[in-house]
């Protein structure tokens, strides 16, 4: 073939580069390891746990540091510690599927957006406006008290109000690269339009929108501790938010009840927020050169 | 002519004293009253639901009112007669008013009782079967002719069960569907204001009243879904009084320890706290299935946790509180004892396995979900998986009547005879009724006993009937019976005059503020 395609902009040095300008972010560092962290227990929560989460006893209200149950039990005797532990499947089940189906969509939306532009561009811009002004949590109440709380339908309600900001993120660099050259190059030889989206350009924009994905996590879970802490996580499930709820009515009585599915709500939003800007320093060269 | 004078100074300063220090009930102020959730509507004829009667209690009348201990006194009536043979009883109707001026007489409660009451009320209508004939021979007489002797009617004429409404505002219109539902107009102590909804209802004092004025000047019903918000609410001063049926009894200790609040606990009218069974799930429609859910659940650990130790494990369909309504033969206590073992032979000879049941509750109830947690936990370990599901109360409504649940955690009332509040569980019904037989339990034997028994004035023979209706419910055990309530409520220190009527909704009218 006599036409030689321009090679894409490489946004990303390999992995081992990438690693080592990660790991020069410390906070980073510290977010990831408390994200590992929540991920093994999750995994392994039936080996972790003590007790059945939901196994109850006669024995309700034992403070921490009680013979067999390290953070203590709640009013029904249930072991708080096996509570959090199985409570992190939970929250890092909603938390990923959530940021996933966000991500999708918000790609779907802004490579649409951003590549075709015009009225196209307009329309779904309005509508990705519309979904920013929302009040997002007020709109999570009403349609999980509406359509239930099962755990599908929280990743869903979740999901679906949170892809605007990849939506315009992904918009905003397929703006940039539409008129950049292995993107003209690639017209050129022919290639149809879903083919330059998803093969020439989506991979080049990846890294800004893993970025957004992982602070997604950190809201999705955020979110859904907020819901179950207002009754209307899945009602069958031991949730921290969960958690949180039935402990209001003992705050005074066992603060252990609160404090330790508290502790790891902060925790599981930190880790993720830190891992997203650890990761947006590393993959950003503007950021990297002024550290 | 000086000194007398003086001396009567000093004597009315005396006297204002000693009335001081005897707290005489001084009018003024707005009580507010906590609820749950908003009522379905506000015309207390046509639903047995407690935020409606909470409501319609301060905003109705009735012919009869109960006292603290239960003794009837007449409201509305000046008084009655009853004939020898148990089946006649007169009232004769004091002059009163209306919220709207226009007069209240005997025609209206005629048409209440038979237009409103008897199609739609659901403890009403079980004494309705009784009635041969409700008259009114002229304005101040109403003549109520029984078929048979019904021995609880008396408590039924009370403002929960018999309210009056005015005729000229309900006649030649759907009472279901009446503007007035939203806009009440009674005859009570206090008259409606607004309905803002899912905040509050708002009623003031009617001037007008035909027995002594209420002291308040208004009534506050604040709509308060969270359970926990209940009791801080009080603490913080934007609450004055919480009953039990709302209160979380997590949070009575700490309420007990608050001087600026009084708590109170007592038995008033026994209550019962159920689960109803859906015998429509073939699962449940095998006796034995049921029999073993009643073996699996321990009773007592709901009790002590989920009630807060608030309750005794019950004895049976009608609890204990009735010692006629009693028998040891068929004390659930020894029949039923928590046994998971014996729940798995009983499931084994039924042929059931690996079960999983809906359980339905009013999310607003805090004890309910404590309890389904410990049911949940209970029943997995006779193989059964419950899947709990917290409802918004008008879904609960809906789908518990409509029969569309597996399980669902229930709390009645008796109002003061098993006939009134206990029978409706257990009596042949069709569904979509509210606050009826929601199990879809029906056996015409049992329909024959109770209300062979709802007749009998004489409570020993009253006693002997019970008995054989228990032998048969307790081996079909429509309804798993938990436990018998204790009544609690919390109130603002400063508020005084409350509970001077057997249900703690009724008898407002007498509350005030301490200065």
């Amino acid at each position: 073939m006599g036409l030689s395609v321009p090679a894409a902009p490489t946004a990303v040095g390999g992995v081992r580069g990438f690693w080592r300008q990660f790991r020069r972010h410390r906070l980073g560092v510290a977010g990831l390891a408390a994200v590992v962290l929540l991920g093994l227990v999750a995994v392994f929560a039936p080996l972790l746990a003590p007790y059945d989460p939901f196994s109850t006893s006669r024995n309700a209200f034992a403070p921490p540091g009680s013979p067999g149950h390290i953070l203590g039990t709640d009013h029904l005797g249930r072991d708080v510690l096996s509570g959090v532990i199985w409570g992190a499947r939970v929250s890092l089940i909603v938390g990923l599927a959530a940021a996933f189906t966000a991500t999708v969509i918000g790609i779907a939306i802004g490579a649409v957006s951003g590549y075709f532009g015009g009225w196209v561009d307009e329309l779904l811009m309005r509508i990705t406006e519309l979904f920013q002004i929302i009040p997002r949590f007020v709109l999570a109440l009403i349609v999980v008290a509406f359509f239930g709380s099962g755990l599908t339908n929280l990743i869903l309600v979740i999901g679906i109000l949170s892809w605007p900001q990849t939506a315009r993120l992904v918009r905003s660099q397929f703006l940039r690269h539409r008129s950049l050259p292995y993107v003209d190059g690639a017209r050129v030889v022919g290639m149809r339009a879903p083919r330059i989206i998803f093969s020439e350009i989506l991979p080049n924009v990846m890294a800004p929108v893993i970025v957004v994905a992982s602070l997604d996590i950190a809201q999705a879970i955020l979110l859904e501790a907020s819901l179950g802490f207002f009754g209307l996580g899945d009602p069958n499930l031991r949730s921290w938010g969960g958690m949180l709820n039935t402990a209001q009515g003992f705050v005074q009585r066992a603060w252990w009840m609160s404090v330790f599915p508290g502790i790891a709500i902060s925790l599981a939003v930190l880790g993720f927020n830190l891992v997203g800007d650890g990761l947006n320093e590393a993959t950003d060269p503007r950021l990297r050169e002024g550290s | 002519m000086r000194s007398f004078v003086i001396v009567a100074l000093i004597a009315l300063f005396f006297a204002g004293m000693a009335s001081a220090q005897a707290e005489t009930p001084t009018p003024g102020g707005s009580a507010i009253v906590i609820l749950g959730s908003d009522p379905e509507h506000l015309n207390a004829a046509i639903s047995t639901g407690y935020p409606i009667g909470a409501v319609g209690a301060n905003l109705y009348s009735a012919l009869l009112y109960l006292d603290a201990d239960g003794a009837p006194h007449g409201e509305l009536a000046e008084s009655w007669t009853v004939s020898d043979d148990d089946l006649v009883y007169t009232f004769t109707l004091r002059p009163a008013n209306f919220h709207d001026g226009e007069p209240l007489t005997s025609a209206d409660v005629v048409y209440s009782m038979e237009e409103v009451l008897a199609p739609n009320h659901g403890r009403f209508l079980n004494a309705y079967r009784a009635v041969e004939s409700i008259e009114a021979p002229d304005d101040a007489t109403v003549v109520i002719t029984l078929s048979e002797p019904y021995a609880p009617l008396i408590s039924l004429l009370t403002v929960f069960d018999a309210p009056i409404l005015p005729r000229h505002v309900f006649e030649g219109s759907d009472p279901l569907t009446n503007p007035a539902n939203q806009q009440p107009i009674g005859s009570g102590p206090f008259r409606f204001v607004e309905w803002v909804r899912g905040e509050r209802v708002v009623l003031e004092r009617f001037d007008d009243y035909f027995l002594e004025n209420a002291l308040l000047d208004r009534l506050i019903y604040r709509i308060v879904p969270q359970d926990v918000a209940r009791g801080v609410a009080l603490e913080v001063g934007e609450a004055d009084l919480v009953w039990g049926f709302y209160m979380p009894t997590a949070d009575l200790d700490r309420l007990d320890a608050n001087p600026d609040v009084d708590v109170w606990r007592g038995l008033t009218i026994p209550s019962l706290y159920f689960v109803f069974v859906n015998t429509d799930t073939p699962a449940l429609s095998d006796a034995r299935v049921r029999q073993a859910l009643m073996h699996a659940i321990d009773r007592e650990q709901i009790v002590e946790q989920a009630q807060g130790g608030l309750g005794e494990v019950a004895a049976g369909p009608f609890g204990a509180g009735f010692g006629y309504a009693y028998d040891e033969a068929t004390d659930y206590r020894t029949l039923y004892p928590y046994d998971p073992e014996r729940a798995r032979e009983l499931l084994a000879d039924a042929g059931v396995g690996d079960l999983s049941l809906d359980f339905v509750y009013d999310s607003a109830r805090g004890a309910f979900a404590a309890a389904a947690e410990i049911m949940r936990d209970n029943l997995r370990q006779v193989g059964i998986t419950l899947n709990v599901e917290p409802v918004e109360r008008s879904v609960m409504v809906e789908r518990v009547y409509g029969r569309q649940y597996d399980l669902s955690m229930q709390s009645f009332t008796s109002s003061g005879d098993p006939a009134i509040g206990y029978h409706r569980i257990y009596l042949t019904a069709e569904p979509g009724t509210n606050f009826v037989n929601a199990t879809g339990y029906g056996n015409p034997e049992v329909d024959a006993l109770l209300a062979e028994a709802a007749g009998l004035a004489d409570q020993a023979a009253r006693a002997e009937v019970y008995a054989r209706a228990l032998e048969i419910l307790a081996l079909d055990v429509p309804t798993l019976v938990m436990f018998d309530e204790l009544s609690t409520q919390a109130s603002a220190a400063n508020l005084r005059g409350l509970l001077t009527r057997l249900d703690q909704r009724d008898g407002l009218e007498f509350a005030w503020f301490a200065q």
